[in-house]
Parts: C-alpha cells; sequence; structure tokens
C-alpha cells in the first residue's frame, strides 16, 4: 500500500485547477461584501505641479457620493507610507502620502478620493471635481536628474538621489590596462508595466467594536502590507487583518504597500461599518501604478585576443520615478553581485546610481534585481564576440566558470550546477551549429537572420537569511485536526504558480499521507501570524522549505504518541502507508489524530494540539540558470522581427512538478519574448503616458511566439532541503537577452553592435534604413 | 460604465427611420456593436439614443446580384462573410478580409456595414472596398441611396450620412476572378491596420487589363492609386515588375502620425504593402 | 430607465430589468452573481470576459446586456454538468495550460469554440483561434497541445451542456 504522496515525480495537475478552470476562483474583484462603497480616485493630469486647490462641493452632492476625500480629510486617520525597520545603506526614502499634499509628483499621481455607492457614480461625481494644479517643471529624464539647478522631486531631500550602491571586486581598471581591448558601449532597458493579467484591486472593512481593520488584497505580501497599513494607520500590527484572494498574475507588481491601498483603508475607517472597495482599471493599472525601472548606463569591458574577458564595468542611472517603492527584500545591490553572470572574470565592477524623477514608481519587476545584471554580462560577451570575430558560444565558453562551488569576484556564491554541461545541452538541442550555417546561408540570399544566445544565473531565495537588508526566512505552520485532515498556513501564498499543489504534496509527503488529505489555507495574517511573501523566485525554496519542516516536526510528534499508544520507543515505531505499526501492533492515521486529540493516551508534557510552525532561514542565495538560444528573422522592409526558434534548458534545481514547472518556464519565455520586442512604456515629453490601454500596450499573444522546446538539467542546491533553486525571472531574462542578441546578430552584416529594448518595427526599419543608406527596401 | 442613454430596437426600416427623423444627431446606429460601444467607452461617441438594427429583418443576408455582385446587409458579420460559400466565391477580396479583421470573437459580431459608418482610418475593409469598387445602400426618408464608399468615407470617423439615414448594405460588384489580395502590417497591440493595402488586377492576354488599388490605415481615409492603376495598364504581370513605380504612394496626403507609427514609417510601408499586394495579387493568377 | 432582459444563462432563465448601458459582462457579474467571467482590459483585448452566446464567443465587454435579451448565454461556469468538468477544460489541466486562472473564460471558451469549428486544427489555425485571447502565465504552448490532444473526441462531447427554453 503505497499510495501517499511522493513528493517530486509526475504532475498531478494543479490543486487549484479544477477550481480555476471552472471559474470558481475567488478574484479581489468578486468580493462583493453588503453595503459596499466604491472609491474612485482622482489623479494628476501634470507630471509635477503644485496643488493649489481641490474643491469638493460639487462633487460631494453628486448622487449616490457618500464623500469626496484629499489629504486634508485623510490626514485625521491616516499618515503616509514610510518604510518601517533601517533602510538599507545610501538609501532615500521619502515618505509617500495616501493623497499628494502640496505637490504631484508624476502624472497619475491619487489626489482626491470619491466614495460612492457605485463606480459609475462615484466617476461621475468626479468630473464635478474642480482641480486647480499650478504645473511646475519637473524631471523627466533620469540623466537630469543629477545636473545643477534643477528642480527636486521631494524638495525635502535637498536632491534627487534615491541611493547608491558599488559593487565591486578586483581592479578593474588594472584589467582595462593589461586587456588588449577596452569595448565600450553605452546600453539601456526602457519602463514598462509587466501587465497581469487581473490588475489590482482591495477592500477594507473597519470594525469598530473590535477596532479592528480587516483588508483583502491581491497582494504578493501580506504581512508586509500588513506592517505597512498598520504603521501609516496608527495602528498595531495586531489590529490589522490581511487576507488574499486568488490573485491573477503579478510579476512584482503587486508587491509591497502603495497609497490605493491606504486610502482605502482610512476612508474604510471613515465611513465604517461600511466596507470600502478599490478595484484598479487597466488604464491605471499600465500607465499609473509600480512599473518596471528604467535603466541606462556605460558598459565597459576589458578583453584579451584570445577572448578572455579581463574586466567588466557597468556605471548606470536608474530612474526609480517618483517615490521609492515600499517593498520587501529592497536590495538593490544583489544586482551587482551578478555581474560576472557565468564567468570567470578577474575585476568587475557595477555602480548605480538610483534617482528621483517624475515618472511613477518603477522597482524590481521580473526578478530581484538580476535581470539587469544577467542582460548586461550577455550582451557584454556579444559585444566581445563582435570585436574578436569569435563565435558567440565560444566566447562563452572560454570565460565559463568551469567547476562548481565557486564565488565571483563579486562575491555571488554558486553553490550547484555545471555551466559547461548547460551550454553543451543548449548546443546540442539547438542543433546550433546547423543554426549557425542555416544563418549564414539565410544572410547570403539577403534574409536578416540572427542567432541569440544568453546564460543567466537568477536569484531564486535571497540569503543569507540575516544579510540580505529584507527580510529572507518564510514561515509555516501545519495542522492536523482530529479527523487527521491536514492544513497548511504559510507567509507566501500563489500569484498563478500552483502553490496549493506543490505545497500540500510537501506536507503530505513529510506527513506520510496522501495529497488530498492536505489542505493549503487561503493567505491570511490572522491564520499565519508572520510571513515575508511570494516573490523572485523564492516560495519553493523558502515556503516549501518551511512547510517541510513543520511537516516533518509534525511527523515526528505524531511518531511520539504512536509510540506512546503502541507502548514502544519512538524509534521502533514504522509507517506502512497513513498507518503506524511496531512489529505486529498498528495504528491507524485517523485513530491516532483522534485518540491525541482526546489527549486521555498522550504522554505526560505532550500537547494534544497537533501542530507545527518552522521558520526556515535560508544560509545563502539560490542561483537558479537558465540559457536560452533563440533565432529571429527581422523583415527588412517593415523592421518587424518574428522570432523563429527558442531553445532553454534550465537549471533550477529540484523541480517538485516539472508539468507546472514548464508551464512557467514557457510563460516566462514568452514574457521574455516580450520584454525584447513589445514592452515598453513610453511617455511623452510632458510626461503623459503613452500606453492606457491594452490597445496601445502590446503583449505577447498565441500567434507571435513559435514552440519553445525547453529542457531541463537539474542539479539540487545543498541550501534548502528541498534542494531547489527557485524559478524567479531568471528564464525570462534569458529568453530576453538572447533575443535581444539575436536581433543584434541579425543585424551585424549591416555593421550593427547594439540595439536598445524594445526591438519595435519601426525602430528596426529605422536601423536598417539608416545603415543601407536607401529607402530600406 | 458608460454614460445613460435610450434603447430603441425598431423591428422595421420604416420604424427606424421614424426614430432617425426624430433623434437625428443624439442617436446612434447599432448593429454588431464591435466599432460603436468601444467608441463609447472611450467617451468618442456619446448617444442619447441607441438604435439596436437586431430585430429587423432582411439585414442578415448576403444576396447574389444576377450580374454576380452581392448585396450585404447591415447585420452581416465578418464571420458571415468569411466562411460564406457565396461570398468567397463572388468576392474572395472581401472574404479574405473579413478572415483577418480583429481576432475571432470581433469576427463573430462585428459588421461589415458597422465597420464601414465607423470610418476609423486604421480599419481594413476600406482599401478592398475601394478596389472593389463598392457602394453603400442608404435609405432615408427620402427614399434609397447608394454612395460609392470612396465618397461615404469623408474623413477619420466621418462619413457622408444625413442624420435621418440608415445604412441598409453594402453592394459589391463581383471580384475580377481571385486576381486579387490584401495585405497589411498590423499595430503590434490593436490590432487595427498601420497600412493595409488591396489590390485587384485583371489580366486579359497575358497583360494587365485593369487594376484597382486601395489603401487603408495611412492617411485619414483610404484612397486609391489612380496613377498606378494607370500605369499598370498594358503591364505585363511580373512579379516585382513594379518597384520602380511604387514610391511614395501616399505622398501629398495628410499621413497619420502617432505613438503607434510615425507619419514617415506609415508612408513607407504603404509602399511596402502596395508591392506586397500586387506581387500577390500576380502570384493569383490562373489559380 | 430600465429594460427587461429575458436571458438563459447556463440553461437557467433569468428574467431582469437592467439599464441600457449595463454591459453583458456586468450583467452576469453584478446582477446574475458569476464571477468567472472576468473583467481584464474593458477594451475588448484579453478575453477575460469571453462568454458563448448563442453559440458564438463574444467578449462580453463589447455587448450590452439589452443586446443579448431572448439569447442563450454560457459562462464558463455552465460548462461544468453534474460537477464534472468539460473536456476542453480536463485538457487544459492535464496540459498544465493555465496557473493563474484569471484567463480561463477566454482560454476555455475560444478552445472549445476552435474545436467545434475545426475538429482536428494544425497549430497555426489553435495559436489563430487564441488570437483574442491573453494568457500571461504559459506562453500558450501548453494550451494549444491541450486543444490539439482533444482532437481525436467525438464532437458530441464538446457540446454545451444543458440549454433551457426560455
Amino acid at each position: 500500500m503505497s499510495t501517499n504522496a511522493r513528493i517530486e515525480g509526475e504532475s498531478t495537475g494543479l490543486e487549484e485547477g479544477p477550481r480555476l478552470v471552472s471559474g470558481c476562483g475567488l478574484f479581489i474583484a468578486d468580493l462583493r461584501p453588503p453595503e459596499v462603497l466604491h472609491v474612485h480616485l482622482v489623479r494628476s493630469l501634470e507630471a509635477h505641479a503644485r496643488i493649489r486647490s481641490i474643491e469638493t462641493p460639487a462633487a460631494s452632492a453628486s448622487p449616490g457620493v457618500v464623500g469626496v476625500f484629499t489629504h486634508t480629510e485623510l490626514a485625521f486617520v491616516c499618515d503616509p507610507l514610510e518604510w518601517i525597520g533601517p533602510l538599507p545603506p545610501n538609501t532615500r526614502c521619502p515618505p509617500r502620502p495616501a493623497l499628494a499634499q502640496w505637490e504631484a509628483r508624476f502624472a497619475g499621481e491619487p489626489l482626491a478620493a470619491v466614495v460612492a455607492e457605485s463606480v459609475a457614480e462615484a466617476r461621475k461625481a468626479a468630473e464635478g471635481l474642480e482641480v486647480n494644479l499650478e504645473p511646475l517643471p519637473g524631471i523627466l529624464e533620469p540623466e537630469s536628474a543629477l545636473l545643477q539647478r534643477v528642480p527636486c522631486v521631494h524638495v525635502s531631500l535637498g536632491g534627487n538621489v534615491a541611493y547608491q550602491f558599488v559593487v565591486s571586486g578586483g581592479d578593474t581598471e588594472e584589467g582595462f590596462r593589461k586587456a588588449d581591448r577596452v569595448l565600450t558601449h553605452r546600453i539601456a532597458r526602457p519602463r514598462y508595466h509587466p501587465a497581469p493579467l487581473e490588475t489590482r484591486g482591495v477592500v477594507a472593512r473597519w470594525l469598530e467594536s473590535e477596532k479592528r481593520l480587516e483588508v483583502w488584497s491581491s497582494t504578493e505580501s501580506p504581512h508586509f502590507l500588513r506592517a505597512q497599513l498598520a504603521g501609516a494607520m496608527r495602528l498595531p500590527q495586531s489590529a490589522v487583518r490581511v487576507f488574499t484572494p486568488d490573485v491573477g498574475g503579478a510579476f512584482g507588481s503587486k508587491l509591497g504597500a502603495t497609497p490605493e491601498e491606504l486610502v482605502v483603508c482610512a476612508i474604510a475607517r471613515i465611513v465604517a461599518p461600511r466596507p470600502v472597495q478599490w478595484i484598479e482599471t487597466r488604464e491605471e493599472s499600465l500607465a499609473f501604478s509600480t512599473q518596471a525601472r528604467a535603466t541606462s548606463g556605460e558598459l565597459k569591458v576589458g578583453v584579451r585576443e584570445d577572448g578572455r574577458l579581463l574586466s567588466i564595468s557597468y556605471d548606470g542611472i536608474d530612474d526609480v520615478g517618483a517615490y521609492l517603492p515600499i517593498v520587501p527584500g529592497h536590495n538593490p545591490s544583489a544586482e551587482g553581485t551578478l555581474l560576472c553572470g557565468a564567468y570567470q572574470i578577474p575585476a568587475a565592477r557595477m555602480a548605480v546610481t538610483a534617482v528621483f524623477t517624475n515618472n511613477p514608481p518603477a522597482t524590481s519587476c521580473h526578478g530581484a534585481g538580476a535581470c539587469g545584471a544577467g542582460y548586461i554580462i550577455e550582451r557584454a560577451m556579444d559585444l566581445v564576440a563582435a570585436a574578436l570575430e569569435l563565435d558567440c558560444v565560444e566566447v562563452r565558453r572560454l570565460n565559463l566558470f568551469r567547476e562548481l562551488p565557486a564565488t565571483t569576484v563579486t562575491r555571488a556564491r554558486y553553490d550547484s550546477g555545471d555551466f559547461s554541461r548547460l551550454v553543451d545541452r543548449a548546443v546540442e538541442r539547438s542543433q546550433y551549429a546547423v543554426l549557425r550555417h542555416e544563418t549564414s546561408s539565410r544572410r547570403r540570399k539577403g534574409e536578416l537572420v540572427g542567432l541569440g544566445v544568453a546564460l543567466l544565473v537568477g536569484i531564486g531565495a535571497q540569503g543569507p537569511s540575516r544579510e540580505t537588508g529584507g527580510p529572507a526566512w518564510e514561515a509555516a505552520t501545519v495542522h492536523v485536526s482530529a479527523d487527521g485532515s491536514a492544513e497548511v498556513f504559510t507567509g507566501g501564498l500563489a500569484c498563478g504558480e500552483g502553490h496549493e499543489t506543490v505545497l500540500a504534496r510537501i506536507a503530505a509527503h513529510a506527513l506520510g499521507v496522501k495529497a488530498d488529505a492536505v489542505r493549503v489555507g487561503r493567505a491570511d495574517t490572522q491564520t499565519m501570524r508572520a510571513g515575508v511573501g511570494s516573490f523572485g523566485g523564492r516560495s519553493i525554496a523558502t515556503t516549501g522549505s518551511a512547510v517541510l519542516g513543520a511537516a516533518r516536526a509534525l511527523e515526528r510528534r505524531l511518531r511520539g504518541v504512536a509510540a506512546g499508544i503502541l507502548c514502544t520507543s519512538v524509534e521502533y515505531v514504522d509507517r506502512d502507508g497513513a498507518d503506524f505499526v511496531s512489529g505486529s501492533r498498528r495504528v491507524s492515521y485517523r485513530d491516532l489524530c483522534l485518540l491525541a486529540h482526546g489527549a486521555s493516551q498522550l504522554e505526560p508534557g505532550s500537547s494534544p494540539l497537533l501542530e507545527e510552525t518552522f521558520v526556515f532561514e535560508p544560509q545563502g542565495s539560490t542561483h537558479p540558470i537558465s540559457i536560452h538560444v533563440a533565432q529571429v528573422v527581422i523583415d527588412s522592409e517593415t523592421g518587424e522581427v518574428s522570432v523563429e526558434r527558442c531553445c532553454n534548458v534550465r537549471d533550477l534545481g529540484r523541480e517538485l512538478d516539472p508539468a507546472l514547472v514548464e508551464a512557467q518556464v514557457r510563460g516566462g519565455i514568452a514574457l521574455g519574448i516580450e520584454l525584447a520586442l513589445l514592452a515598453g512604456s513610453p511617455r511623452g515629453d510632458d510626461g503623459q503616458p503613452l500606453q492606457r490601454t491594452f490597445m496601445e500596450r502590446p503583449v505577447s499573444r498565441a500567434q507571435g511566439v513559435p514552440r519553445f522546446d525547453i529542457s531541463s538539467l537539474p542539479t539540487p542546491t545543498t541550501l534548502n532541503p528541498l534542494g531547489a533553486k527557485g524559478l524567479g525571472d531568471t528564464v525570462t531574462m534569458a529568453a530576453f537577452a538572447s533575443v535581444m542578441n539575436a536581433v543584434v546578430d541579425a543585424l551585424r552584416p549591416l555593421g550593427v553592435l547594439h540595439v536598445d529594448p524594445p526591438a519595435t518595427p519601426e525602430k528596426i526599419w529605422r536601423i536598417v534604413r539608416s545603415c543601407r543608406g536607401t529607402g530600406g527596401a | 460604465m458608460l454614460p445613460a442613454f435610450e434603447y430603441r430596437s425598431p423591428l422595421s426600416v420604416e420604424e427606424a427611420l421614424e426614430l432617425l427623423a426624430k433623434y437625428r444627431e443624439d442617436v446612434k446606429v447599432l448593429a454588431g456593436g464591435h466599432s460603436l460601444i468601444p467608441a463609447m467607452k472611450q467617451g468618442e461617441v456619446c448617444p442619447k439614443v441607441l438604435l439596436d438594427l437586431r430585430r429587423m429583418a432582411g439585414l442578415s443576408a448576403i444576396d447574389p446580384f444576377e450580374d454576380g455582385g452581392l448585396r450585404i446587409g447591415a447585420l452581416v458579420t465578418h464571420r458571415d462573410l468569411e466562411i460564406s460559400e457565396l461570398a468567397r466565391g463572388r468576392s474572395p477580396l472581401l472574404a479574405e478580409v473579413a478572415s483577418q479583421v480583429g481576432d475571432a470573437q470581433v469576427r463573430n459580431f462585428g459588421t461589415l456595414v458597422g465597420s464601414v459608418c465607423q470610418a476609423d482610418p486604421a480599419s481594413d475593409y476600406p482599401a478592398a472596398l475601394l478596389a472593389l469598387e463598392a457602394q453603400v445602400v442608404v435609405a432615408s426618408p427620402r427614399g434609397e441611396r447608394s454612395v460609392p464608399v470612396e465618397g461615404f468615407i469623408q474623413g477619420a470617423f466621418e462619413t457622408a450620412l444625413e442624420p435621418d439615414e440608415l445604412v441598409l448594405a453594402i453592394d459589391v460588384p463581383r471580384s475580377w476572378a481571385r486576381t486579387a489580395a490584401y495585405v497589411r502590417v498590423r499595430h503590434v497591440a490593436s490590432g487595427f491596420a498601420l497600412a493595409g493595402v488591396a489590390a485587384q488586377i485583371l489580366v486579359e492576354d497575358g497583360r494587365i487589363a485593369s487594376a484597382r488599388i486601395g489603401v487603408t490605415g495611412v492617411a485619414e481615409r483610404a484612397f486609391r492609386l489612380a496613377v498606378i492603376e494607370e500605369q499598370l495598364l498594358g503591364r505585363e504581370p511580373l512579379p516585382g515588375a513594379f518597384a520602380e513605380m511604387i514610391r511614395g504612394v501616399a505622398l501629398g496626403r495628410e499621413i497619420l502620425s502617432d505613438g503607434a507609427a510615425s507619419a514617415e514609417y506609415r508612408s513607407h510601408l504603404a509602399d511596402v504593402c502596395t508591392a506586397r499586394a500586387l506581387r500577390k495579387a500576380i502570384s493569383r493568377i490562373g489559380v | 430607465m430600465k429594460y427587461p432582459v429575458a436571458v438563459s444563462v447556463n440553461g437557467r432563465a433569468y428574467r431582469r430589468e437592467v439599464e441600457a448601458r449595463t454591459l453583458l459582462v456586468d450583467f452576469l457579474r453584478d446582477h446574475l452573481g458569476l464571477f468567472g467571467t472576468h473583467v481584464g482590459c474593458e477594451t475588448s483585448q484579453c478575453g477575460a470576459c469571453l462568454v458563448t452566446l448563442d453559440g458564438l464567443t463574444l467578449k462580453a465587454c463589447t455587448r450590452l446586456a439589452v443586446q443579448a435579451d431572448g439569447a442563450q448565454v454560457t459562462t464558463l461556469e455552465g460548462l461544468l454538468v453534474d460537477g464534472n468538468l468539460h473536456p476542453v477544460q480536463s485538457a487544459l489541466l492535464k496540459e498544465c495550460a493555465l496557473t493563474c486562472g484569471f484567463c480561463a473564460s477566454g482560454v476555455v471558451l475560444a478552445a472549445k469554440e476552435c474545436l467545434e469549428r475545426k475538429p482536428v486544427a494544425g497549430e497555426d489555425e489553435v495559436r489563430r483561434s487564441l488570437e483574442g485571447v491573453f494568457c500571461r502565465c504559459t506562453g500558450y504552448q501548453p494550451i494549444v497541445d491541450a486543444v490539439r490532444s482533444l482532437a481525436a473526441a467525438p464532437v458530441r462531447d464538446l457540446r454545451d451542456g444543458a440549454t433551457a427554453e426560455l
């Protein structure tokens, strides 16, 4: 009888699948508490402006309106959002008001909130609001933020620098001196919004008799949100309960606390007992909510004639927008440690100055910083290959770490994996040599075909837990009821990664029961009192390890109880299926749970509560690895880029549910292609967003992506008991970088060395035209 | 949520015309709704009365004319055109365009007539309708009239329709065999045409006897390439033979320029699509 | 002013009075409490609001509830028969073709229509039929594979469950 859950192996499909596929999910917009009021936010139309006045009487008198609120009214019940605890070094984080007080700092910053019986009435009333703004000169280009005598986004800071970091190892200057060639190039990546299919939303209710705030939010980090909201609402954290319903994707855009959430909570307190709801519109999501950072800087590589890199540096400016997003695990310098990627480079230096601008706040969507460095080093490799006329795979092989574990000169420690094998596998799976040959012959026929490779080292779970700046641990509780049914509570939750499935299986395996005997509780700060969250690919590595720890501890407890019942000592208790046996004596799992709760047969001193909590603290960062080969063809007449082939080989450590991992890997590749070819969040010269709907914001569609050849070469990490490195956005960024490399490769015969993303048709057409000096035809 | 309006769904043309005469500029006509409802959501139009054609009889048919042409009723959807044997046989160019409009859901419910009445400069149809020399059939209290599509579409979101007039159908003459093609470059997000060119050529005795080329997406309204049509006459239909005459086909017009594409790029795409549409049409000779 | 709407949704007849401006998607969610139909983009792009109306897939954000008067509507919830998943739903789950699940109504109903129209569709045809729905999680390939895995399924199994006369 071996029907118990296996911890890995064949996929049994998503636990949450039947619910979601039949329309029975419960997302934030599906919540309909009785008597709920709706909030519509009135936002600044100016990128930077002094707020002269906001006249509310007309709007307040509009049908269905319960109240119109500005900073003045909300100041009675809440303070601005502020960083809790020590700020990371060299970081300045100005408080972020629920509603702007004197100044609007980006186009889209909330200025006033109209609360009404329906969304329609709130919106209608908002038209009657008279907002008098005096436009001020603003900072829209990050480079100008550092000039003398320019406006300050936050006057109180006396400058526009949000944070600076330098990560370096070895002597880069000496490396450049010794190098046969020093290559430099300016490279940049644009802002974009990751555009999960579900927008954000929040529902809040104030329970006056209990002095308690209940909040439902589509957040990636419920405990962090609770801490932030409690601080700003002047409440103890114990008085705030955050629930998370099903979340329809996040990609980093639902982290931390935002003014919208605070506004809703503050209003809920004022209009209590009525609950208050805000559901973000697509326009608010794409144009005004937290985006991915833009970055630009100078890349410098020193290389020997034989292709060995001696030194690399990147000196860049990041645009964090008007406010530093208050997110857990904020650790921009983690990016710098990955500048060397998979390569043994004697000297490396990454210096980044992040500046405030009058753009929407921006953070690290798609990966906890790793993405930027990965893209930089992989572009550097191709610049070297082009300069030395070497094959791009050859240059990479020359510089790889031959053996792991290894530590880069910037002190990133890679505990497990085999870069050479991954490269070999990718070369073999993609038939790289054949593709190269094909590329050459198609080029001779005049086609603009390119091959691109990228080898990405990312960060899954950050660690060591006590050195990362932000909290890096995760907690889990496993509880078994008298009938033997088990529940798992964690601080991490699902945003579309299939956590319920995998966590249930981990717990069931450790408890020695079937997976369907375990349920994973919805994220709720009251049932799971502490936690960090689900972001940056940390979930399985940290949350899964915490669940495993808790379930193992509980299983030991159960054995102890069984020993008492079977009149033996614990080392003689075995499991037969779910049952506990010792010699010929046996007690079933169900009976055992019932007896334990009855307490009469418990040993003195042991608790009848069958529950264990475990905190997992990573001892180091896990580093998932992904290598991607992409082939693109450019329509030289229209500039349109088509991705013809994609081959991905990954080492994500142990994969607990390969089918689920594969779905996410494919999703990551499609997003990577989107970032390379489509995504960018352009704003006009006046700071106004140019993408407000999916009529303007392109996304990867079924016809726009090819089939992906994906495979896995896993080496378990030693940094957690599951051996999982996490997925994160390593695959996304590998696909992104390889497609960009392929685009440049396609344009190489025209003399092009670099193209900044996104490689949109008009941009590519212009490049082709200028290189050919003709109409491009 | 949309601003409030009154909803009427008349059962006959007479009843519809009465409502139009009564409410005039305040009324908008709803067929499939796939042009009008998005426009209402964007606040581009704000009708006080919506006149839904869906209960009216006789507007859902694709009717054949004896001379080989077609009458396409106001409720005929893109999907109807895409799969109708009649439409595919008699006007393969129109069926080809219909099969490329929007996505599967737009094609299920959006209508040809609705799209033409919206007069979106980036719509696919006008290129083909110009090349086909289609006519818009309009009813009013004064009777019926036919307006060539070329005159019907007057500018971006502007038509020659009087406030009391109702479009009943579009008449399409029989296409000249299968020597026609539509080629476009789509906006990567919206799917609308940045440039779309429909070309139809008639070949007799190995020479081009007639040519019609319509261009959409590039300017405020779709236009015909009369000069090139003229130049093609008497030429041999060889693929790639006309490159020299396809230079700046959109020059002299006010070319659209927006976040999706600059005027320069659109103008270039008009050339590219013209060359490709001609090449594709020629490649279909004898098929 | 309110207008009567009589509509069959998932085989059940409903009569409601609505404002003319009420969109079908809002009618389903706010008036009938059917939350399986989501609001994703509001501009007829993403497909999260897909339903079937008189047998054709429709973006319910681009139709007025009054236009659905007299129609038969099937939402994602309506594909369950006696609590059992529709073969398309099962195939999608088997291929891990959805993870966050927000796109489910679009993906499931578009896939179902694709199969009904062409039971043995090629890769390109399946992808074309998915043009109007966004999936942000899976890169579409598992969806395509799920649809193609049903190529041999008997067509009758793919039809809707119950339908009711008004």
